[in-house]
């Protein structure tokens, strides 16, 4: 079973758009597949801003799993296979095959501890592929993923110069090392290096292993006194969880300079980006959300130039990728 | 010159909604204000209870700073 | 002690989390609140030295603040946080399905209530404790704790001899109302008292001795089936089709604020039974206590009451077996139910109904039914004493409204009808509720004794009777009247002004309005009677506890209505017959504006 994860740098930045490309060709395919959410996806409108948005759409045959209250307003009409021990705002999970096609509403289990669980009901059930749908700027529940979508623009931020740098920021967490062994490194003290905790002694050379959240402000402070060492995190949503990507590439550029090798325990493949010219436009005067655009060619450009090591489409326009092949389903 | 011309900022609708949900609610005061025609309706209050939603519907005809449509002089006035 | 983090992740406000920290501490949590301006790594920082089993954050949600709680969510799942602490949010604009989406394990939406915060800090399933049913809610008893015990034994003395002469008059009296109301329990205690009963020889015997008891009009219904103007059968559909009012919901909770303990009621009458019930069920949701129901004036006006499931398209819901326990069926448990007895020529035969679908009060008024309501004072005298047997016989306690007031008659004229009727009460075994008015009434316009204020009279009005009687006292009917306009916020105001003032006074129950009140042309609307109780419950937040101690000008107005009372039933006494001291006005006269009902005249009928 592969599983893929669609996160999203903000919301609105289309990993719903992307997510409904992957099912399509997924059905195309024959691809026996299953749906999830880690936030809630697949509503009429927009939580928060009250704009119109895309829906998925399942077949007979495919897996869902979301709260037993969406699984009531979904057209499709499901079969429930089992509630799981999985508990939700909106109530126990439900996992439920598809007998009749329809559109549903996602909301699954949104910690990673949940989401495995999920993976090895839906992996005993034979599923080729899973897809994780993400939720705001949340990545870090994708730890459980096999691979990522991620999804960028101008939602992000409305500059595309910005867009841009932090696409390609982004993107180079994901060029980290793995390195599965940790022995010989020292743990941080609660896995975790934030302010206002206790910190490791420091030193020249020091092996350093922060599996958990990391500031990067602060470790940028803390480099030179550990020159020459090597800092082993947890995985790179971990480091897009914990701060800006743009912080975490001043920090890689001063380790390079300190000579600090950086490492992660746990990398994963980003597959494919996507950019969305999109953005919800506040008007103060009526106090609501208009939709606005940047434009879209030259969005596309200018995060293709930053991040030329991915490939890089607006889901939108022509010509459309081949979504399997690059998700490597085929 | 219409009626609504002559509204100086704002109309304000009041209504209840029977229906099982706040986010219903929305949905149906959303839809009102289209139905009705009104120009970028809000929501302005909204309470459910039970078996239904308390709403004011908000249209603003004027903004300030817009330009009045009710200072308009009419036809014929000097 | 368990511990519990509070963070406010907004730049200046904070309120929110200081009434939790408090609420939270009372409740016997260790709550660590963080600052405003607490950024998302702080919280989570604090949280893996604290290491709560819980972190509740207030924030109101806009746009790209999504993020700033998303990217909260997403730290504590890089921390490694998520295993052991419960992220729960709250704040205006939130819904459940923005908390789903952010990712958080509890979403608290709207004002702040504890058992869902502390269900969810024990890991108890928030939803269960947000659909906590008001079924524990008991029924209250209006006249429970009193004794009824006369503190003036003058007016007791007086009271005694007018109802003595009263009941000796009715002893030999009937009616073809007080018949038609023994026609329809007999009709009622052997089952056949519906329109769809089985037309067993039982039932067509009763009909029959029951239609020879009314008037041509209703006849016409009965024989010909010939439905009044603006009736009409409700369909069977409309029947069925009612939503399901019996899901779980939220405990709604009451008006009150506190320790106030007066019991808010308000009249329904729409007209239709199926929009009766939707304006009940409104009513409970935003905290009313009891209803009560008002059926169309020509219902007091002819001999007899028709039967079935019908609606009406004019104010008032027809009283029928089936409207009534239709209406009744979708109430909450504890919500009270008055049936207003006092309908002309239909009065005792209202209480049987009312009995049958589940009422718990009435309403009999003699001396005002027989003068502003329009019924001949001889026979509402022979059938209301009948009927306050019947409230006796069935435990059902009875209000009296001075509504008379409405016409013009001064307080005390009024006061001393409504203390007829109790004195009739208490010594047929019933239990009496004495209902003044709240209002702006013609007497006072015209005498100026609210010129000032209107707190100073109406205070005299409602403590006048402690001075009398221990007695529950329900201001009505609704309080208020005559101040109202049809703006709907001067209309809720002005309720709740009165409303907070009963409350202050510390009576019983109150009777109020919706903001529609002064509106004729068409029924009360759904958002006048919520707007109503929101600026109700609103008014009683903003007093408390406070408590109204009479004043100096108060308690002499509270004289001089005692000394007016004793002097008019003075002149009942020494006239020795009661109706015809209604006749004759002593009770409220032409002068007053109060004239002698017509309706039914010349129909009480002597036993053999």
């Amino acid at each position: 079973m592969n599983t893929i994860g669609f996160a999203g740098t903000a919301k609105n930045t289309g990993k719903t758009t992307t997510a409904r490309f992957v099912l399509a060709a997924a059905h195309r395919a024959g691809l026996r597949l299953a749906l999830t959410s880690i936030g809630y996806d697949g509503e009429n409108r927009d939580t928060i801003t009250g704009l119109p948005k895309p829906r998925f759409e399942l077949q007979p045959g495919d897996w869902l799993a979301t709260a037993e209250k969406c699984l009531k307003t979904s057209t499709a009409v499901c079969r429930v296979e089992a509630v799981l021990p999985i508990q939700t705002i909106l109530g126990r999970v439900v996992l439920a095959q598809v007998e009749q096609a329809g559109e549903v509403l996602a909301a699954g289990p949104n910690r990673a501890a949940d989401i495995r669980l999920l993976l090895e009901r839906l992996e005993a059930l034979g599923v080729d592929l899973a897809m994780l749908d993400g939720a705001l700027n949340r990545v870090a529940p994708m730890n459980a993923a096999d691979g990522l979508v991620l999804a960028t623009g101008a939602a992000y931020d409305e500059r595309i110069p910005a867009i841009a740098a932090h696409a390609a920021a982004l993107a180079g967490l994901f060029q980290l090392p793995q390195v599965e062994q940790t022995a010989g490194f020292t743990p941080c003290p609660g896995g975790s290096l934030l302010r206002g905790m206790a910190l490791p002694a420091l030193s020249r050379g020091l092996r350093l292993a922060i599996p958990g959240a990391c500031d990067p402000a602060l470790l940028l402070e803390l480099l030179p006194q550990m020159a020459g060492g090597q800092l082993h995190f947890g995985s790179p949503l971990n480091l897009a969880a914990s701060g800006s990507p743009l912080d975490w590439k001043a920090v890689m550029h001063a380790a390079g300079e300190l000579q600090i090798g950086l490492s992660v325990a746990r990398s994963l493949p980003v597959r494919l980006m996507t950019v969305n010219p999109f953005f919800p436009h506040y008007q103060p005067q009526t106090g609501a959300y208009v939709p606005d655009f940047v434009p879209a060619a030259d969005l596309l450009q200018a995060v293709r130039q930053a991040a030329p090591q991915l490939p890089v489409y607006d889901m939108l326009q022509e010509p459309h990728p081949d979504v399997l092949s690059l998700l490597q389903l085929t | 010159m219409k009626a609504s011309d002559r509204i100086v900022d704002a109309i304000d609708l009041e209504t209840y909604f029977y229906c099982e949900s706040e986010e219903e609610a929305r949905g149906l005061a959303e839809q009102l204000t289209a139905e009705l025609g009104l120009p970028h309706g809000d929501i302005v209050f909204l309470e459910h209870r039970g078996w239904g939603a308390r709403v004011r519907l908000r249209a603003y005809m004027h903004h300030p700073g817009d330009h009045y449509r009710w200072m308009e002089r009419k036809e014929g006035q000097a | 002690m368990k511990k519990v983090l509070l963070a406010p992740l907004d730049p200046v406000h904070d309120n929110a989390v200081k009434l939790l920290k408090r609420r939270l501490s009372e409740a016997g949590y260790d709550a660590v609140a963080m600052p405003p301006g607490t950024t998302a790594e702080e919280v989570i920082e604090k949280a893996l030295q604290e290491k709560p089993v819980a972190i509740l954050i207030s924030r109101t949600l806009g746009y790209k603040v999504g993020e700033i709680l998303g990217h909260l969510v997403d730290l504590a799942e890089a921390a490694g946080l998520r295993e052991t602490t419960r992220l729960g949010v709250g704040g205006m604009a939130l819904t459940q399905e923005a908390g789903a989406e952010l990712g958080f394990d509890a979403c608290f939406v709207g004002e702040l209530k504890m058992p869902e915060i502390l269900a969810f800090l024990e890991g108890k399933p928030v939803e269960a404790a947000r659909l906590e049913v008001t079924a524990a809610r008991a029924k209250p008893q209006v006249t429970e704790g009193f004794t009824y015990r006369f503190n003036d034994s003058k007016i007791e003395a007086l009271l005694d001899t007018i109802t003595a002469q009263a009941l000796h008059w009715a002893a030999d009296k009937t009616s073809a109302g007080i018949e038609r109301a023994k026609v329809r329990a007999e009709m009622i205690a052997e089952g056949v008292g519906r329109r769809d009963s089985e037309p067993t020889p039982t039932r067509q015997a009763l009909l029959e001795r029951y239609i020879s008891l009314c008037d041509s009009e209703i006849q016409a219904f009965y024989r010909e089936g010939r439905l009044p103007s603006g009736v009409r059968w409700l369909e069977k559909s409309e029947i069925e089709n009612m939503p399901d009012f019996s899901r779980p919901h939220p405990d709604f909770g009451s008006l009150r604020h506190g320790d106030q303990k007066t019991l808010f009621f308000s009249q329904y009458g729409t007209g239709c039974p199926v929009m009766d019930v939707m304006h009940i069920k409104t009513m409970e949701a935003w905290g009313i206590d009891g209803v009560l129901h008002f059926d169309p004036s020509w219902g007091a006006q002819r001999e007899g009451l028709i039967e079935g499931y019908l609606t009406h398209e004019h104010d008032g819901t027809i009283l029928t077996l089936e409207n009534l326990s239709f209406i009744h069926q979708y109430f909450e448990p504890a919500t009270l139910w008055n049936v207003r007895g006092h309908r002309g020529l239909n009065t005792p035969e209202t209480q049987v109904l009312g009995r049958a679908a589940g009422a718990d009060l009435f309403k009999i008024n003699i001396p005002y039914g027989a003068t502003g309501g329009g019924t001949d004072p001889e026979r509402l005298t022979a059938d209301g004493i009948y009927s306050v047997m019947l409230a006796s016989q069935y435990g059902i306690p009875f209000d009296i409204p001075g509504n008379d007031e409405l016409s013009g008659v001064p307080p005390h004229k009024t006061f001393a009808g409504i203390l007829v009727m109790m004195m009739l009460g208490l010594k047929l075994g019933a239990r009496p509720i004495p209902k003044p008015l709240l209002c702006y009434s013609p007497y006072m316009t015209i005498s100026g004794q609210m010129d000032d204020n209107m707190v100073d009279m109406n205070v005299a009005k409602l403590l006048v009777w402690k001075q009398i009687l221990d007695t529950p006292v329900w201001p009505g009917e609704p309080v208020g009247f005559m101040t109202h306009s049809s703006d709907r916020v001067q209309s809720a105001m002005a309720t709740a002004s009165h409303a907070a003032l009963a409350s202050a006074v510390g009576v019983t129950a109150a009777t109020i309005a919706s903001s529609d009140e002064a509106y004729s042309k068409g029924p009360i609307s759904v958002p006048a009677r919520v707007d109503t109780l929101r600026a109700v419950k609103d008014r009683l937040r903003f007093d408390g506890s406070l408590k109204l101690t009479p004043s100096a000008r108060q308690q002499d107005l509270m004289a001089q209505i005692q000394a007016g009372i004793t002097e008019v039933l003075e002149q009942a006494a020494v006239r020795g017959d009661f109706v015809a001291s209604i006749y004759e006005g002593v009770f409220g006269s032409q002068d007053d504006g109060l004239y002698p009902g017509r309706t039914g005249r010349g129909t009480v009928i002597r036993r053999a």
